[in-house]
């Protein structure tokens, strides 16, 4: 397999232009990361520092393994929602080691509104759970809630996907025999009480940590019962008289321990086995992603030059390189797995969604899991590409998508918009995992050709009134749209909505990959089979 | 018993280091070596060298070894013809001597009326001071009980309140604040009554930074005695003696010669037969006599180093009735040796006694360098008998020499499983008093900084954090089970 | 998570990564590349420099004999560690598993025990219980004497952690 020529100028001007300006966006993206991380508000400290708890990120690195990687999801939930208020949705997730096992963490964050569930916080932990399930990861759960935000509920109570698939997916994971530990660092009232109590282990922490379907306050109100948390639901009742929980601890640190060596019982099963080689980094320098992506994102460049500074040894081995040219396929490896990757190279066409229907069902044969680098408006639209077929090509690409065994893995580089989306293994198409870059955008169309034919519909409809527009007023008209438009397609607004399992810099997108590849090894790879063609 | 009479087996009441090396040189001897044991002492060297083991019972581990009346019968009933009682236990028990004497048997130490003689400390100091031997200014119960205290106070503080039947250090208080002097004595009277049976007491003048120098002596059935040379034995701890040397550094040949003259003379008087150790105080350019053991003492291999003599085996010859066959000038020292006592104690937080069992026991080996251990690989360590585990003899030319030979031996003494004392004796050895021959009785409790723990240089303690790391198998399990991709990727966050 | 070992009245954190290159130990200011080799006597390579020593672990316990100098390190298991992190559980009860009666007693308020130690032995329903002492300590009180009978439940025995004095 053949190393990539670069065919860019690391010392041009536009080269080191697009640089600045990609490093600039990573720089923002790890300051706010940073500060939805670690900023609170000092009352909020004050009061765990009083209740004698430890801060969950804290609590999630005496969790793991030393000297292990960790793969946040989705760290800026709800950074524009409920005013800013909910860092990183009140919750903490990702990949982790926990005792040699790759396992999911799913962490309440007690010093945001004292853990309580918002509904991103339910969509967040929603995620995580199926994470677990499609993967077959264990799950240590890091319970500290003070339940759901009840002026909220009717946005996360009574749907399919809300606050019910949380505990629906505890039990299927259970059922498919994959475990879980709940660890109760809090209050785990009401609905929250059904972690620990649909994992298969749970410890919980003598004197802070309570597990009850109602709490004091609740209680008094409904039966005039005085009681105290510890009483009514603590580690002493529960450890040896309900029998809900299983291991008292005495501290955080205890617990914590316990559950290290619960999670180091667990029998660890044969992974997948999917082509592999010894890794080696890429030839390129993975820094030159930053000179690769235009500074303007409507600005064409060539995906190879991003597969070059992503697999190993930058090799590649290009398959159909002459036809369909604006989908470029073919294998590569990632920190030592083959990967099977489609990559766009401008709107997809006939020739292109089929090369990508064909190379996507010979990557299934293959066992080969698969990469979408999406940079895509769209499929071609017009006439000739109709009467050609463009529609059913189409449908033939998101059909060997849909229908794909192997594990796909999407990141949005630059743009993820319409019916591209779909063809290049979008959301909705169950990749394990979804990462975007900080400039990348996704909607049903790109902002401007939105703009755009919102306010010729405008001008035509008021032209059916007999008004013309001033050059002002259609942009007063146009500009409201444009921003909007531009705001609900950012990536921020993508990951504020948990529309991917979070923003990477892209120098960090080989690392992520390479550890969502291995957990995702932890599941079977199912017999490929499709539906049907249209031909 | 005089005449001769031919030993073909020997029965040894004793336990531990000196059990082994008693057994030694009766096998060498080509004599038949019967070690009696309690149950606890099965696993130890002694009870494998031995040429029969036997169990013996008791209340406790202790009252075993006590145990007269079984040890004379299972001695007649395993054939041996004399028994040798080791130190310590019933070496000093004139009552028992008498039985083993009445039994048939041969006691092989000094006769009974000997042992009473000597072993009743009041009676010994009466000996010497009608002989005309140099004693300690005192006190005597005995000699006028209600004039007692008021003669003990008239010898002006600091004073020794001692057990008349006590020894070995035992039950002895300092009194330096004659205020105290009335509880001192209760309490001292209590304890004698306690551990010895009897309660009465005498009192010393105490010479605080006294050195404690006894003679080695020898006595046959025919009236010869000689003496073997002197040991120092003044580095001690609670009266428990740790650090033993011969010659002595703080003697001149003059006083040498003296002090083992008047321990002949004593020895002669006494019409002592067999082996003893006649022990004085020397201090401010004087010496007194302390006590004398009527016994093989812990520290023989001293002399047996420097003379060239083995002690065991002239006990054995002159318990069978022979003459010595030597005189005083065939007794030549050379050389200086020193015998350092590994104890199983921790002494960094006190000296307490520690337990444990020994997993790895490798002592030192080489020319001038001998270990009798009481102790072998695999072997428990209990609290059940006296922490001694071994004794480390080092012989070289000179003193300096002996020094750094002791300190190597001891740097190569590998004792892993049980907490010793080999690092502060190495600390001992270094020290710069001890260097220079300036010790006494209070000279350990003058250096506290020698107990504690050295810190450790930063790179021993990397060598031994990797070493223990490594050697916790589901340690190194764990971190074999992390995936190599993540371990590769060490800390990385996203 | 991190491992932690004592040596001497000073604890130690580490942990250990493991690679084809072998095994690495993390200490708080450093990575030291170790690895023991036992053909022969015991030989540790640290950073590259090779050290004979005598090395011997048994339970959690790891006996080292370098430089001259006997040594003990323990590792202190983590959930043991931090077990006793609130004061509540240093005191422990033997509670009594069902109604029954004290047959014997060995032990007495003040005494030191060890691991394995007999401390009661019970009767109920014609069969007899013995209870061993679960850890190293003190007994601090003992609730029933022989011959009296308790409920299920009841508090038969306290320890509390010590060493005799």
């Amino acid at each position: 397999m053949r190393r990539l020529e670069s065919r860019i100028d690391p010392l041009s001007q536009e080269f080191r232009q697009n640089s600045a300006h990609n490093r600039a966006l990573a720089d923002e993206l790890r300051a706010r990361q940073r500060k939805v991380r670690e900023e609170r508000p000092k009352r909020d400290l004050d009061r765990l520092a009083r209740q004698k708890k430890m801060l969950v990120r804290d609590r999630i690195g005496e969790l793991l393994d030393p000297g292990t990687p960790f793969l946040e999801f989705s760290t800026l939930a709800a950074n524009m929602a409920y005013e800013g208020d909910v860092p990183a949705a009140g919750q903490v997730t990702g990949l982790g080691i926990v005792s040699g096992r790759e396992v999911v963490v799913h962490a309440d964050d007690a010093s945001v509104k004292g853990g309580a569930w918002y509904p991103l916080s339910v969509k967040k932990i929603v995620r995580a759970m199926d994470i677990a399930i499609e993967n077959q990861l264990p799950v240590v759960h890091l319970c500290d809630s003070a339940g759901g935000f009840l002026p909220r509920q009717a946005e996360f109570f009574a749907d399919r996907y809300y606050a019910g698939r949380i505990f629906r997916n505890q039990s299927i994971l259970s059922k498919m025999g994959v475990p879980q530990v709940a660890v109760v660092l809090g209050h785990c009232t009401a609905g929250g009480a059904y972690v620990p109590a649909l994992s298969d282990y749970n410890v919980i922490v003598k004197g802070t940590g309570a597990i009850f379907l109602g709490g004091p306050p609740l209680v008094k109100a409904a039966t005039g019962e005085d009681v105290s948390a510890e009483e009514l639901g603590g580690a002493a009742m529960h450890t040896s008289i309900s029998g809900t929980a299983d291991y008292p601890a005495s501290s955080e640190l205890h617990a914590i321990a316990i559950a290290r060596e619960i999670v180091g019982c667990f029998s660890r099963r044969q992974k997948t086995a999917v082509e592999c080689r010894a890794s080696e980094p890429p030839y390129y320098d993975p820094e030159e992603l930053y000179g690769v992506i235009p500074k303007d994102p409507r600005t064409v460049f060539d995906m190879r030059e991003v597969i070059a500074r992503l697999a190993d040894g930058s090799r590649f081995h290009e398959y159909q390189p002459n036809f369909g040219t604006t989908l470029v396929c073919g294998f590569a490896y990632i920190h030592g797995y083959q990967v099977g990757i489609l990559a766009n190279n401008g709107v997809l066409f006939s020739e292109s969604a089929l090369k990508g229907a064909h190379f996507i069902q010979l990557c299934d044969k293959n066992r080969t899991p698969l990469l979408f680098l999406q940079n895509i408006t769209g499929f071609m639209v017009g006439r000739e590409y109709e009467r050609r077929g463009i529609t059913k090509d189409g449908a033939k690409m998101i059909m060997a998508v849909s229908g794909a065994s192997v594990p796909k893995f999407a990141i949005n580089c630059n743009g993820s918009f319409g019916a591209g989306t779909y063809g290049m293994s979008g959301r909705a198409f169950d990749p394990r995992f979804l990462f975007s870059w900080p400039q990348s955008q996704t909607a049903v169309m790109g902002p401007e050709q939105a703009a755009n034919v919102l306010t010729d519909i405008k001008i035509r409809q008021l032209a059916l009134e007999g008004r013309t527009l001033a050059h002002e007023d259609i942009a007063a008209i146009r500009d409201p749209i444009l921003t909007d438009y531009r705001r609900q397609s950012s990536a921020y607004y993508a990951t504020s909505e948990l529309w991917d399992d979070g923003l990477l810099d892209p120098i960090d997108t080989r690392n992520a990959l390479g550890i969502a590849i291995s957990a995702a090894l932890n599941a079977p790879i199912e017999p490929p089979h499709y539906g049907v063609f249209r031909m | 018993m005089n005449g001769r009479r031919k030993i073909e087996s020997i029965l040894i009441a004793n336990r531990g280091e000196i059990a082994v090396r008693i057994v030694r040189t009766v096998k060498q001897m080509g004599l038949r070596a019967i070690l009696v044991h309690h149950a606890s002492d099965a696993d130890s060297p002694g009870v494998a060298l031995a040429d029969e083991a036997i169990e013996i019972n008791g209340a406790t581990p202790v009252a075993a070894y006590l145990n007269s009346a079984e040890i004379i019968t299972i001695a007649l009933r395993a054939g041996a013809q004399a028994i040798h009682p080791g130190y310590g236990f019933l070496s000093e028990n004139a009552d028992f001597a008498r039985a083993v004497e009445h039994a048939g048997l041969v006691f092989v130490g000094p006769r009974p009326e000997t042992i009473e003689l000597l072993g009743d400390k009041v009676r010994a100091r009466n000996f010497m001071v009608k002989h005309g031997f140099p004693v300690a200014p005192s006190a005597i119960e005995d000699d006028d009980p209600a004039t007692f205290v008021a003669r003990a106070r008239a010898l002006g503080a600091p004073l020794l309140i001692k057990p008349a039947a006590g020894g070995g250090g035992k039950g002895m208080r300092i009194v330096r604040d004659m205020a105290s002097l009335e509880d001192e004595l209760a309490r001292a009277r209590s304890e004698g009554k306690r551990y010895f049976g009897d309660g009465r007491l005498y009192v010393e003048r105490y010479v605080e930074r006294s050195r404690h120098i006894e003679v080695q002596v020898l006595g046959d059935a025919y009236g010869n005695a000689i003496h073997l040379f002197e040991r120092e034995c003044s580095v001690q701890r609670r009266f428990q003696k740790i650090v033993e040397e011969s010659p002595s550094p703080a003697l001149s040949a003059n006083v040498r010669k003296e002090i083992c003259d008047v321990a002949v003379g004593i020895a002669r008087e006494a019409k002592y037969r067999n082996a003893g150790t006649v022990e004085f105080i020397y201090g401010d350019g004087a010496f007194y006599f302390l006590e004398m053991n009527t016994r093989l003492q812990v520290e023989h291999p001293v002399t047996e180093m420097i003379t060239g003599r083995d002690l065991v085996a002239e006990q054995i010859r002159v318990a069978q009735g022979e003459p010595l066959g030597y005189n005083q000038r065939d007794i030549v020292a050379k050389g200086h040796a020193i015998e350092l006592r590994i104890y199983a104690e921790d002494a960094a937080r006190g000296f307490v006694p520690t337990t444990g069992r020994v997993l790895v026991l490798e002592p030192p080996t080489g020319d001038g360098i001998r270990v009798d251990a009481g102790i072998r690989a695999g072997q428990t360590v209990t609290s059940a008998f006296d922490p001694m585990l071994a004794k480390l003899i080092v012989h070289a030319a000179s003193r300096t020499e002996a020094i750094e030979q002791a300190r190597q031996a001891l740097q190569r003494f590998v004792l892993l499983g049980c907490r010793t004392n080999i690092g502060f004796l190495d600390r001992l050895m270094d020290s710069a008093q001890f260097r220079a021959g300036d010790i006494h009785t209070g000279l350990i409790e003058a250096m506290p900084e020698l107990a504690a723990d050295p810190k450790l240089p930063e790179r021993t303690v990397q060598v031994l954090l990797a070493a223990a790391a490594l050697s916790v198998p589901r340690l190194v399990d764990a971190a074999r089970e992390i995936p190599a991709l993540h371990t590769a990727l060490g800390g990385w966050r996203n | 998570m991190r491992e932690t070992f004592r040596i001497g009245d000073t604890e130690h954190a580490l942990w250990l990564s493991s690679s084809d290159a072998g095994l690495s130990v993390h200490l708080e200011t450093q990575k030291i590349d170790a690895d023991i080799d036992r053909t022969g006597g015991v030989r540790i390579r640290v950073n590259g420099v090779a050290h004979e020593i005598f090395l011997v672990a048994r339970d959690d316990r790891i006996y080292v004999h370098a430089d001259g100098q006997a040594h003990e390190i323990v590792y202190l298991d983590p959930v043991l560690r931090h077990a006793g992190d609130d004061s509540v559980s240093r005191s422990d009860h033997l509670r009594a598993p069902m109604p029954g009666a004290v047959v014997t007693c060995p032990v007495k308020a003040g005494d030191a025990v060890e691991p394995g130690d007999l401390l009661m032995v019970i009767e109920s329903m014609k069969l007899e219980t013995p209870f061993k002492a679960w850890r190293a300590g003190l007994i601090e009180t003992i609730r029933f004497t022989v011959g009296q009978t308790f409920d299920r439940d009841a508090v038969l025995l306290s320890m509390m952690p010590g060493e005799a004095s």
